[in-house]
């Protein structure tokens, strides 16, 4: 094309340039808006906790009663977030778990008189997972470990003669990092197993099944899964560790885990743990998800 | 020397293009002896494989299977590490024969207990406790089984304590484990000590 030919299409080049080059740029810069907007969708794991008012009032009570000292509040708040954050596992979560095992208790046990301990009520059996079992689920714990607490603080203990320090499971950050990594490692476990049997699983509901294995056991919950999986086969789990719906409407029922628990316990014990089980899991949510009426299904 | 090469030769004989085919018209012929006594034979053998068969599906009384496993610390006490594995074999089949079957609600529960916990390759591969027992127990029970009372044996059965008991409790205020994980636990820690 010659530069006079050029000249004379100049105007229908510059047009069709106009014609498809605005709408698109246009289009860009309204999703790239969009994409860096805050979530204008309320988040499933709520960013103000407790989330639920019988467990703001219980918390004011806590504090008024001299219970909670604000600077170890103030502790337990700043050592969940910096290690939720590490960690990757939802703040409200984590704190609800603390408030549920312990009210926020950092010296629960400290007088011996209770086989569990501190904030997250640690046994000696679980001490043992985080002092030498940690590379088994992740290697990163270690310097996870290292990150939070400016050191390699094990062999965690409960060391009654000497709470505040470190490696004491007393002590509010210690105790804090701990149960995260306790808790990541059930979570961690767990899809673990869903994956090895290519189950596709909704990371947020795993969650909370971590925190249901963090008080009755790995073993409630994957007996739970196979009771299910007797009854309903694969599409029954895929449904209860895919589908929020479902899950709330069927996990939160103390009956459902009765027959899972039956083949690891007698009748009665089957009966206690399942009602326990699904009080836990309603107050761990009622504290750490946003109100479910305001969730999207 | 003489004799196997003798015995040699009349196999040979024996398997000869012709003589097979010398026999094949013998044991056609209607009423000839041969006939009878290929299947008298054939009739035995098959009745026989088929009573075998049929002790394999017949599962041994539950309450036996439950005491033959509860016994298994007192049977290395007493008789070491070899009647232990003898022991532990038979167990084995008990337990395999009882998944298979007996469908006995019972039944089922203890002999997959027993399994979960000694032998899970018996569990179905949909189980989702397979996996954790192949991976949290079973390799440690292997080590204490081969080296009974070494001190690397005691350092695994800690670690198999303190991950049955992280798999088991639902309680931590009152913290406990299921009698079968109860009775696992005290095998080995005798195996581990003595």
């Amino acid at each position: 094309m010659d530069g006079s030919a050029f000249n004379k299409r100049r105007p229908i080049i510059l047009s069709w340039f106009l014609f498809l080059g605005v709408p698109f740029a246009l289009t860009y810069f309204i999703w790239d808006w969009f994409a860096s907007f805050p979530d204008i969708q309320p988040r499933f794991f709520t960013q103000s906790y407790p989330a639920s008012q019988k467990m703001r009032d219980e918390l004011v009570y806590i504090r008024q009663t001299n219970r909670l000292h604000p600077e170890n509040e103030r502790r337990i708040i700043h050592a969940s977030l910096e290690t939720a954050k590490l960690l990757k596992v939802p703040p409200s979560l984590l704190w609800c778990l603390l408030f549920q095992e312990s009210r926020l208790n950092h010296l629960l046990g400290l007088d011996g008189s209770r086989s569990s301990y501190g904030l997250g009520q640690f046994t000696h059996f679980g001490f043992y997972e985080i002092n030498y079992q940690m590379h088994r689920y992740d290697h990163a714990h270690n310097e996870a470990l290292v990150k939070l607490l400016g050191k390699d603080v094990r062999p965690i203990l409960p060391h009654i003669d000497d709470p505040k320090s470190p490696s004491s499971y007393f002590s509010i950050p210690t105790a804090v990092v701990a149960t995260g990594l306790y808790l990541r490692n059930r979570y961690l476990h767990l899809t673990r197993i869903l994956e090895e049997r290519d189950y596709k699983y909704d990371p947020q509901i795993l969650w909370l099944y971590a925190a249901m294995a963090y008080n009755k056991g790995t073993r409630g919950i994957l007996s739970f899964w196979n009771e299910q999986q007797n009854q309903g086969g694969r599409s029954r789990v895929k449904d209860l560790v895919l589908n929020k719906k479902i899950f709330f409407n069927v996990a939160t029922q103390p009956r459902i885990y009765e027959a899972g628990f039956a083949r690891i316990w007698s009748f009665q014990k089957s009966k206690h743990y399942s009602k326990e089980l699904a009080i836990h899991l309603k107050n761990i949510s009622s504290c750490a998800l946003t109100p479910q009426k305001e969730i999207p299904q | 020397m003489k004799l196997i090469k003798n015995t040699l030769r009349d196999l040979s004989h024996a398997l000869s293009p012709k003589n097979i085919e010398k026999e094949i018209r013998s044991f056609l012929k209607p009423g000839s002896h041969h006939q009878w006594a290929t299947m008298v034979i054939i009739v035995s053998v098959g009745f026989f494989a088929y009573l075998i068969f049929l002790s394999s599906l017949i599962a041994p009384d539950i309450q036996i299977v439950q005491d033959r496993f509860n016994s298994l610390a007192s049977i290395y006490e007493l008789g070491g590490i070899k009647q232990f594995q003898i022991k532990k074999s038979k167990l084995r089949r008990d337990v395999s024969r009882t998944l298979r079957a007996n469908k006995a609600k019972r039944a089922q529960l203890i002999a997959t207990n027993i399994s979960l916990y000694l032998f899970p390759d018996l569990l179905p591969d949909e189980n989702f406790e397979k996996q954790v027992a192949l991976e949290q127990w079973l390799p440690l029970q292997q080590v204490i089984e081969k080296h009974p009372g070494a001190h690397q044996s005691r350092l695994k059965f800690e670690e198999m304590k303190s991950n049955i008991w992280n798999y088991e409790n639902p309680d931590k205020a009152a913290p406990k484990i299921s009698n079968t994980a109860s009775t696992i636990l005290h095998i080995y820690d005798v195996m581990s000590t003595r």
